[in-house]
């Protein structure tokens, strides 16, 4: 059975082995012990305590399990820069025109900003690719079946960086159009500065003046909003909750940044919270849906068949109620599945 | 005999003629009638002193009188950029540095400039290929410099001029496929044409307001940045010698290189002494080569004499002292045409 929970400091090793598996372009997934270690401490005190939207320090990190195994993780952060700044390139169109000339010119300018500084960002998802289909959509969405439980912690906003194109050998074309000139060093290496530096440096090298997409080659400006064959899925689950891409990019590797109103995601519109009747056998026409209990500490979702009765109830088997424990008469929130 | 002069109404079908010559890439000497006779016009009127200093503009040509023939032109303009904005790209750097990785980069950045608005420009240089063995070619750039040198009070203290930048026979620039082309939606020649014309509103409207790193160009188009047209680099050396420098503006176009020089300091203003005229009967071929001109505004002109070593004043046949309008006594300013090399000089 599939669930997803808050992640435990015991799952550090497992959290490890995901990281070096996820391999380059996942920044917020560093391949650091001590720094995945951090992260486990300080999203187990985020869960544990109290947190209103607009404090920003609270990163909640979850685990996919399958049977217990932990094969996937994912993370919220509720304020995307809350300690240090948050970089991307801001897609801009000038309109150089000329009346005498009749030329009408739509120049596409990448601007440096801060524009995403203080959302709610997606982060650090990275799944086993045996579950790469189910496991997958469980994982994402159970974030955001968490940030409707708990929306007093979170914003307006939400955002998600998806990893950009880059070859097996981690070559960006983006970077290596625009990044390689300015910081002289390749994409791996910006990566791992990334990981181990303060943000400062970017702040320090990082061109000031707008950059001219016409004037960049092909293949950097064909590699602007893209995102990575291996993110695809991630993406598309995404792009189904209604996030939409085009207006901010990664400034390292042009990947699609995501963005979209919480409230008027998929799972925040749809989701709705059904009363618990535990039944030994499910009837035929039951349907597999994301379920997750309305906690925080204690937060579990999972995919598991039920049936949404008349009376505003949901019926689903013991095993399920086991995974979420809840027993009949509490409250839990479910939604369909979009991709399946 | 060759005699540079004012150019004059009745000149315009022979200017013509010279521009016909000129074609492509001499932006500022369109073969266009009606725009010429308007040019002309408005340098007649500058000599006449009809004109604020902001339309002032000079407009010089070689004749030659045994012949003639208009074998070359050249003008000045009092102040640019007063009426329409003048652009340059400032060639700026950028320096990003970051401690903690232990790098260091320096930038060359293209900054769309105004810096040259009210300068004084020297404009459209052009000489009769049947002319440009005889040398006559920096004899008709530097006679602009006398003339300044007469009438300081009339330009700026600074001096400018643009110089055309590398492109090939098709007329194909490598700096505007690179850069302006993307902006513009024309091709080179057209967008040169136009600001030959004066047509340069369409370049605020049109051009990139931000700079423009120079290592996002491509390649072919940074190896052109300050560097002159091979036709050019002749009088790229003569302004060189002269004292202008390339202080780091180039065209926005061609990205061809604008040089500069305090005209206190250019060479020939400098060097250049007002000296007496002794009437000889027979002017000398030998002795060191002078660019005279007289010092009448309207009737401006310049010759080219000579002199021998140790004379003070100059002696010039009744021929050339009729050509410059002088008799025996009157002030001629007067300066070597070409750099005298200093013993250490380098």
């Amino acid at each position: 059975m599939l669930t997803v929970r808050p992640v435990r400091t015991a799952d550090l090793p497992a959290i490890e082995r995901l990281a070096y598996d996820s391999g380059i372009g996942v920044t917020s997934l560093p391949a650091d012990r001590d720094r995945l270690f951090e992260r486990i401490q300080r999203s187990n005190s985020s869960f544990e305590h109290e947190a209103t939207a607009g404090a920003g320090y609270e990163y909640y990190d979850f685990v996919l399990c399958d049977d217990g195994v932990v094969v996937g993780t994912a993370a919220v952060a509720a304020a995307a820069g809350f300690d240090e700044p948050f970089y991307s390139y801001r897609n801009e169109i000038f309109v150089h025109a000329s009346r005498t000339l009749r030329v009408h010119n739509r120049v596409h300018v990448l601007n440096l900003c801060h524009d995403l500084t203080g959302m709610v960002q997606l982060c650090g998802f990275y799944v086993d690719p045996t579950h790469r289909q189910l496991g997958a959509e469980l994982l994402s969405r159970a974030r955001l079946m968490f940030i409707a439980g708990q929306r007093l912690r979170f914003g307006k906003r939400i955002i998600a960086e998806m990893q950009g194109l880059h070859d097996e050998q981690g070559q960006s074309p983006f970077w290596n159009a625009i990044g390689r000139i300015f910081f002289d060093m390749d994409f791996p290496q910006v990566e791992q500065a990334f990981i181990s530096h303060s943000k400062s440096f970017i702040a320090e090298l990082m061109p000031n003046y707008p950059i001219y997409v016409p004037l960049l080659p092909d293949e950097a400006q064909d590699a602007i909003s893209q995102v990575h064959p291996d993110s695809e899925r991630t993406c598309q689950i995404l792009m189904r909750e209604g996030f939409e891409t085009d207006e901010y990019i990664d400034i390292f590797d042009g990947g699609a940044v995501l963005t979209a109103d919480i409230d008027r995601l998929y799972t925040l519109q749809h989701s709705r919270l059904y009363r618990v009747e535990v039944v030994a056998a499910l009837p035929g026409d039951a349907k597999p849906r994301l379920m997750a209990n309305e906690r925080c500490a204690k937060y579990v979702a999972t995919l598991a068949d039920s049936v949404l009765a008349a009376d505003g109830c949901v019926q689903i088997g013991t095993e399920a109620a086991e995974a979420l424990g809840v027993t009949a008469g509490a409250w839990i929130r479910a939604t369909d599945l979009q991709l399946g | 005999m060759m005699i540079i002069r004012p150019i004059e109404r009745n000149d315009l079908a022979r200017f013509m003629a010279l521009a016909e010559v000129a074609g492509v890439g001499m932006t500022s000497l369109p073969a266009d009638e009606e725009w010429l006779a308007e040019r002309i016009d408005r340098s007649v009127k500058s000599f006449a002193g009809e004109l604020p200093q902001i339309e002032q503009g000079f407009i010089f040509v070689l004749e030659d009188t045994e012949h003639d023939r208009i074998a070359g032109t050249c003008a000045m303009e009092a102040a640019v950029g007063l009426k329409t904005p003048w652009y340059n790209y400032r060639i700026g750097t950028v320096v990003h540095a970051s401690e903690e990785l232990g790098v260091y980069k320096r930038h060359d950045a293209l900054f769309l400039s105004n810096d040259h608005t009210g300068f004084t420009e020297l404009c459209s240089l052009f000489m009769h290929p049947d002319y440009r063995a005889h040398r006559v070619g920096s004899l008709l750039s530097k006679s602009r410099l006398l003339f300044l040198a007469q009438f300081p009070d009339l330009f700026s203290d600074i001096v400018v001029a643009e110089l055309r930048g590398v492109s090939d026979e098709a007329g194909q620039s490598p700096f505007w496929e690179g850069l302006g082309r993307h902006f513009f939606s024309m091709d080179f020649s057209r967008a040169d044409t136009m600001t030959g014309l004066g047509e340069k509103t369409f370049v605020a409207e049109l051009m990139p307001k931000h700079p423009i790193y120079i290592e996002l160009l491509p390649e072919a188009a940074q190896a052109v940045i300050r560097e002159p047209h091979p036709d050019t680099k002749p009088a790229l050396k003569m302004l060189n010698a002269e004292g202008f420098r390339c202080e780091g503006y180039v065209d926005i176009f061609d990205g061809g290189p604008t040089v500069q020089a305090y005209a206190r300091e250019i060479r020939a203003v400098r060097e250049s002494r007002l000296s007496p005229v002794r009437v000889v009967p027979a002017a000398s071929g030998e002795g060191e080569r002078l660019l005279v001109c007289n010092t009448a505004f309207a009737d401006f002109r310049v010759i080219v004499a000579y002199r021998a070593p140790g004379e003070q004043d100059v002696a010039l046949s009744a021929e050339q002292a009729a050509a410059l309008g002088v008799a025996e006594g009157d002030k001629v300013r007067c300066v070597p045409l070409s750099p005298t090399r200093r013993p250490g000089a380098e």
